[in-house]
């Protein structure tokens, strides 16, 4: 099974448009895509795939409150198909109050003499719901700081892939990246892998060539580098689709760069897919 | 330290992960203990010389005139010193009142008083003395066929 979250201190550098276009990649290659939405933004995963949601009312099921084990019902029931072979768990306004719940759970737990691990809570609800018989890869679309949404989502799949700008801020967001999960180990004694680095809107200028460079360099694997496709995501967000069925149904004419943009997040994809020990399905689509 | 290149196994695959079974583990370990004091009786006795670090291993040898007399606010360190925290549902007239209590209190002992203290002197007072207890019960409706 293929578990990752794509991480990044600095926010608008593609967290979730490399999330939905890799879980586009994963699907059309033939595996079982389970997508989590964990973003409390407003732009996250399940804006960008649009399913007809209402993250805002209370009352209906979600993923928080299977986090703090008060579901309403089943957790694959949460799902919505949103391209195929692409799950979706979407997001809900009830995140922004994790920390809270966890703790209250937390302290409940304790006044009964158990003890309880906020940050195992998504781990133990994919565990229960036994997602390894229905899915190939589950990804997560975590929130960028560190904190109980993070923490959950690195526990629970123990995999970042890494997007980055290559620019100075970029450097110093993958810097610290590295002090975010060496406080995480710390402190609930898990360790995380990167399964690689993506470097996105990549411009062939000297210095970002030198940053690439440094990148290679320093032992992460950098399958594929993305140059500037500005308005290839931009036409994604506005039509809620993957890059994949953008340009084959909302493109006039194929564009040659777009088309490559398109096979290197597949190269990416099967790197990681390799990476995981993933088999090659039968069918590929 | 840090970032690591690689892949990790997140340990979905396995329903006996060893994450699951850290938490069961950790689980277990304090129930042992809660049972052991759950005979409620022995609280306010038990509280006094777990408090004290000489008597804590055994509760059956425990005794010892000399610790007992001094008073629990003088000899423990923090206020909630060998106390265990308990759930208590409160309704919200309850839970006001419990200000005014506080207040009286502090008039008559012309000191402060810790809430975690009165609330558990309550406690005390409840077990000394049944029958005030069983009257507000009938408040609520037990014991209807006496009334």
């Amino acid at each position: 099974m293929l578990t990752y979250a794509p991480v990044s201190e600095a926010g608008g550098v593609g967290k979730t448009t490399t999330a939905a276009t890799l879980a586009a990649s994963h699907a059309r290659a033939g595996h079982e895509v389970l997508v989590i939405d964990m973003d409390t933004q407003n732009g996250s995963l399940t804006y960008f795939f649009g399913p007809d949601y209402d993250r805002g009312d209370p009352n209906v099921d979600n993923l928080v409150r299977h986090l703090v084990g008060r579901p309403k019902g089943e957790f694959h029931d949460l799902a919505i198909e949103v391209e195929e072979g692409i799950d979706l768990i979407p997001s809900h306004n009830m995140l922004e109050d994790l920390h809270e719940f966890l703790l209250n759970e937390k302290n409940q737990a304790e006044n009964f003499g158990e003890s309880y691990s906020m940050y195992h809570q998504l781990h133990r609800v994919l565990s229960e719901a036994n997602v390894r018989d229905k899915y190939d890869v589950v990804i997560v679309d975590s929130a960028g700081k560190a904190g109980p949404i993070l923490y959950n989502a690195l526990v629970a799949v123990r995999n970042v892939v890494i997007p980055f700008e290559a620019t100075a801020k970029g450097q110093e967001s993958i810097e610290g990246l590295d002090d975010l999960v060496d406080g995480l180990e710390e402190s609930i004694d898990i360790d995380v892998g990167v399964l690689a680095v993506l470097p996105i809107g990549y411009k062939d200028t000297r210095d970002q060539k030198e940053i690439l460079a440094d990148l290679r360099g320093s032992g992460f694997s950098v399958p594929v580098v993305i140059g500037e496709r500005g308005s290839l995501m931009e036409g994604c967000w506005k039509q809620q689709c993957s890059p994949y069925r953008y340009v084959e149904e909302h493109r006039s004419r194929k564009r040659d760069y777009e088309t490559e943009t398109l096979n290197q997040f597949d190269e990416l994809a099967r790197h990681l897919e390799r990476e995981a020990g993933l088999e090659i399905p039968e069918v590929t689509a | 330290m840090g970032l690591k290149s690689g892949s990790r196994d997140a340990g979905l695959d396995d329903s006996e992960s060893d994450v699951d079974q850290s938490t069961e583990k950790e689980r277990n370990t304090p129930q042992t203990e809660s049972e052991e004091d759950a005979d409620p009786s022995s609280t306010e006795i038990k509280d006094e010389h777990e408090s004290t670090p000489s008597s804590t291993s055994s509760e059956t040898e425990s005794q010892r005139p000399t610790m007992d007399s001094i008073p629990y606010k003088l000899r423990r360190d923090k206020v909630n010193e060998g106390r265990e925290q308990v759930p208590y549902f409160l309704r919200e007239g309850v839970l006001e009142a419990e200000d005014e209590l506080q207040d009286t209190l502090e008039e008559l002992l012309g000191e402060k008083v810790y809430k975690s203290d009165y609330r558990e002197a309550s406690m005390v007072v409840a077990q000394r003395n049944p029958e005030l207890i069983a009257e507000v019960l009938r408040e609520w409706g037990y014991d209807l066929d006496e009334i």
